[in-house]
């Protein structure tokens, strides 16, 4: 039988706080165990929690760029569950009024544009991290603890693995455009949860959804979700029944596990948390933070299309984040090429930043630098290949083009009479290679000038040698 | 009275073990406690909206400004078991 597959996704995103989601405790990454901890997020008797004003705005900024109602008044609820991650044996989180509701997000699938329901998007605070160790059975660390996220929930809307995907890379980008989140996998600050089932085409009802959890990684969300849907294919073409139940994926085996053998349906017994007071968002709020909106990725990529002339692919590889776009923006401005621009960007810059594993803005090679650089190529002050000589050399030693130039000794000559008697001379010393060129063999050109750059050291302006070669042979 | 299965339930989620023996007894309070919620039922509370909270509503936000933390030691000190500047806790997922 042919069935719909039908998918929904649940993106857990850590905030770029400096501190924890309700104490002062910080937030960062890879510190000593246990070295961020407090009376709050340790979870002791009588500590109470206070809300960090900067992951409110942050997740008011993604529910503005998904195009959410942002609610005026939204509850915190306490998810109870015994788990040994959990210090207080609950995770504040929110419910029934979530932050953000009712959004959405455009995708691009074969050419097709396609709107995808953001459902919602709440906050809540990070588990502590557990240690597998051989000795002892686990080992706790509260440093993670506390950390804000935000949930965004997505309607169950994509109907493939692809469209799956390009949600993905699409919420990413607009996360690390609005910068709330580093959306980093490996290390842990976005995670994916998938939400997956099958129904016969034409069926309303939804088929028994099944949870897959464990991607670490964009491309394994739709390794994960390809391998579910033969899974579910088999079960039902078997004449089986789904049985809603939470997998695991493992990246290494490419298949999934069970993760609970008990049939205990959670119970978790949500209620509004009495420690915290109603989270107030007032219009003023809410416009406050709008207004400190940058361009988001779909406004940008049709701007670069429109005002640049690039193709889709220069497009994305351009607008990938705010600071490459801004690079190439400087860049175009600066030597007012954007053809020259982009090439050497995507080509150039982005071989650069692979190499050195850096930010663009702790380059050496800036932008100004760079269309410094670029326009001494357009004047001919400098060769195409002596410029790539000298991007490398800002990249090394840190100094102006112009200055490398000079030093380097690249400075292209150009100088009529200089070159001339360089030709002269080339001709006296290639007498055949002359008389050749004369009874019609153009193809010699090529000759003249590769002797003209070995004589010159690669100076000559090979554009000036053609004009000579013409005057003096043709 | 509640069943003896709601009480395993509670239990199981409470992570406590209750002896068999002890169950009628908390059948019977378990019981008595919902009665008791029973009775707030009968109050007309029409038009009145859930009060979850008690202070009035106002901006309680904190400035997300780091303050020192605990030295590990002390927000180690309370751990039953501590091994390796953690605090250690039994095997859960296999
Ligand atoms: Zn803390």
């Amino acid at each position: 039988m042919q069935y719909e597959v039908v998918i929904g996704l649940e993106i857990h995103a850590q905030l770029k706080t400096e501190t924890k989601i309700f104490c002062g405790c910080k937030t960062s990454f890879g510190d000593t165990a246990n070295s961020h901890g407090c009376p709050v997020c340790l979870g002791l008797p009588g500590a109470l929690p206070v809300m960090n004003r900067q992951a409110v705005e942050m997740a008011v900024l993604a529910g503005l760029a998904t195009d959410c109602e942002i609610r005026d008044k939204s509850i915190f609820a306490r998810k109870n569950y015994f788990y040994p991650d959990l210090p207080k044996g609950y995770q504040i989180s929110q419910y029934d009024q979530p932050i953000c509701e009712g959004g959405h997000l455009d995708i691009e699938v074969d050419g097709q544009t396609k709107r995808l329901g953001v459902t919602r998007i709440h906050l809540e605070e990070d588990a502590g991290k557990l240690v597998h160790d051989q000795d002892i059975d686990s080992l706790f660390d509260v440093n993670r603890c506390g950390t804000p996220l935000i949930e965004i929930v997505s309607e169950p809307d994509m109907r493939s693995p692809q469209e799956a995907y390009a949600y993905l890379t699409k919420m990413k980008k607009i996360l690390q455009y609005i910068d709330v989140s580093d959306c980093n996998m490996e290390e842990g600050s976005l995670r994916c949860d998938a939400n997956i089932s099958l129904r016969p085409f034409g069926q309303v009802k939804l088929g028994t959804k099944r949870e897959l959890k464990n991607m670490n990684s964009f491309s394994n969300v739709v390794k994960a979700l390809e391998y579910e849907i033969e899974v579910q294919r088999e079960i039902l073409d078997s004449g089986g029944k789904i049985i809603q139940e939470t997998l695991l994926w493992d990246a290494n085996k490419n298949c999934t596990s069970s993760m609970r053998t008990k049939e205990d349906a959670h119970d978790y017994r949500y209620f509004p948390d009495p420690d915290l007071v109603p989270l107030m968002v007032p219009d003023s709020k809410i416009e406050e933070v709008r207004a400190s909106m940058p361009e988001l990725p779909v406004a940008k990529e049709i701007r670069f299309a429109k005002e640049y002339n690039l193709d889709n692919e220069a497009v994305m590889i351009l607008t990938d984040s705010i600071a490459l776009a801004d690079y190439f923006e400087a860049v175009a401005k600066g030597c007012g090429d954007v053809k020259m621009a982009s090439n050497w960007v995507m080509s150039d810059v982005l071989r650069i930043l692979k190499e050195k594993q850096c930010k663009i803005t702790d380059l050496k090679i800036t932008a100004k630098r760079l269309s410094d650089l670029l326009a001494l190529i357009k004047s001919d002050k400098i060769s195409a290949s002596a410029g790539k000589k000298v991007f490398n050399a800002i990249e090394e030693q840190d100094k102006e083009p112009s200055v490398l130039v000079d030093e380097l000794g690249l400075a292209q000559v150009s100088d009529t009479g200089a070159l001339e008697a360089v030709m002269v001379k080339i001709f006296a010393d290639n007498p055949s290679e002359v008389e050749r060129f004369k009874g019609g063999d153009k193809k010699l050109t090529a000759f003249f000038v590769g002797q003209a750059m070995k004589a010159t050291q690669g100076k000559a302006n090979p554009k000036e040698i053609n004009v000579i070669i013409g005057k003096l042979l043709g | 009275m509640v069943d003896v299965k709601t009480v395993n339930t509670i239990a199981n989620l409470s992570r406590l073990e209750i002896a068999d023996e002890n169950k009628p007894y908390l059948q019977e309070q378990l019981g008595k406690i919902l009665i008791y919620v029973e009775q707030l039922r009968e109050v007309d509370t029409t038009g009145v909206l859930p009060t979850a909270f008690l202070v009035p509503e106002h901006d309680s936000l904190r400035d997300d400004i780091a303050v020192d933390s605990l030295t590990i030691d002390d927000a180690l000190s309370n751990g039953p078991l501590v091994t390796k500047g953690h605090f250690a806790i039994p095997k859960v997922i296999g």
